[in-house]
């Protein structure tokens, strides 16, 4: 009986403390009335793989001792799917740039590399984590708050979200878009000019001379477009299409200009020439990561770009007949 | 149809038929082994880990007593349906049986 003693304590282990002795006396009784009627029907004492044949039947300790609990979750099933979606979504559009952007500075920034020699590099991924288990942990928490709030009670049909239609172009964002690339082509044709901070003078590196005109009509393409968006706030498939297109060529110009290593190049008339070498290098970085960034914002337009058009057309047109 | 969600569907028909069959077994008295035999005897057998918290939570809400009482030298513990369980049982079958008729038609 040595099997069935070690199923029991497993058993007692993890049941509720008040009812521990009463239910284990009332689960041993019932199963060596199983054992003594299994005995009378072969005509002979069992042995332990018939014993263990039995406590195979009654399953895992832990399942049937969690059986006599209160059913207890930190978030349960109506809140999950959500928690599920916030965790995805802050790892997507939190996590994963973050990560591409430590790639970014160890493939392509040699001094991250040299300031990070051998271990220490995976060490600098040391905050990264630090955000993983802060994100993790307050998300967490904050739905479990939720699941034991009575927020869901609370609720009426008209604070429910408007429905929102894919094909439907936010006005300010497309007026945040005209103005943001105006700025950018009035400064690339040299009608805007930065105020100059002395003694600094910062000049833009040979590539983007040699992308000034590809750059200039990729971002006069998008102005046109944002300024048709602004007056007519809804996706044609025309315009799904050109917004692909302005994308993609701007995907390949960060592609090409990723593919350099120094941006700008940093003239200061005076001061040790070491700090002006530190500055150089920071400020590259800078407009490095930046670009990097504004990659990932290219690629993600793209794949919803792509999506917009993989919709039946009905939909499309829907919106205009609306 | 997969099994597996056959058996996850049967098991869910069978969910609240069990308590009803429970209930309408310990109108006489009886402990845990028993009951699962005569439950099994007639069709309704019931996983050996699942009856006792059954009967524990059919317990906690008024609906069986219980005691411990010595048989053969061993001390077991018997349920059986409470007033309240015995009243609760009543309407229940009342419930099922409109049921029943309610999907014989539909069925």
């Amino acid at each position: 009986m040595e099997l069935l003693d070690r199923y029991l304590q497993s058993v007692k282990w993890l049941l509720p403390k008040e009812q521990k002795e009463d239910i284990l006396a009332e689960l041993s009784e019932d199963i060596r009335s199983q054992i003594e009627e299994k005995e009378a029907e072969l005509g002979r004492r069992l042995d332990e793989s018939d014993l263990e044949a039995i406590l195979q039947r009654w399953g895992h300790p832990m399942l049937v001792a969690q059986r006599y609990l209160p059913q207890q979750h930190l978030i349960g099933p109506v809140w999950f799917p959500v928690y599920q979606f916030v965790l995805k979504m802050v790892g997507l559009c939190y996590l994963v740039p973050w990560l591409l952007t430590w790639l970014f500075l160890v493939i392509f920034v040699p001094s991250y590399r040299a300031e990070h020699p051998g271990l220490a590099l995976i060490g600098s991924l040391e905050s990264f984590l630090l955000i993983v288990v802060f994100a993790f942990t307050v998300i967490t928490v904050g739905f479990a708050f939720a699941e034991r709030s009575k927020i869901l009670e609370r609720w009426s049909p008209r604070k429910l979200p408007v429905e929102r239609d894919p094909n439907r172009i936010s006005r300010s964002e497309s007026i945040g878009d005209l103005v943001g690339n105006l700025i950018f082509v009035l400064w690339w044709v040299d009608v805007l000019r930065l105020p100059s901070v002395e003694p600094l003078r910062i000049t833009l590196a040979p590539i983007w001379t040699t992308l000034y005109w590809p750059i200039l009509l990729v971002a006069l393409a998008a102005v046109a477009i944002d300024a048709v968006n602004t007056v007519q706030p809804w996706w044609t498939p025309l315009r799904s299409r050109l917004r692909l297109g302005i994308a993609a060529a701007e995907l390949a110009l960060i592609c090409i200009l990723l593919s350099v290593r120094s941006w700008v190049e940093v003239l200061v008339t005076s001061g040790p020439s070491a700090k002006i070498d530190e500055l150089a290098k920071w400020i590259n970085l800078s407009i490095g990561v930046t670009i990097l960034v504004i990659g990932i914002v290219t690629i993600v337009g793209i794949v919803r770009g792509i999506r917009r058009l993989r919709r039946p057309k009905a939909t499309l047109v829907g919106v205009l007949s609306a | 149809m997969t099994t597996d969600m056959f058996e996850s569907l049967r098991l869910e028909l069978r969910r609240g038929c069990l308590i009803l069959a429970v209930l309408a077994e310990l109108r006489t008295e009886q402990y845990g082994y028993t009951l699962r035999k005569t439950l099994a005897d007639h069709g309704m057998a019931i996983e050996e880990g699942t009856l006792h918290p059954l009967l524990r939570r059919l317990e906690s809400q008024g609906l069986l007593v219980s005691r411990w009482q010595e048989e053969d030298k061993r001390n077991k513990r018997f349920y059986r349906l409470s007033p309240e369980g015995t009243l609760t049982l009543e309407q229940l079958i009342a419930e099922w049986r409109r049921i029943n008729s309610s999907l014989d038609e539909i069925l």
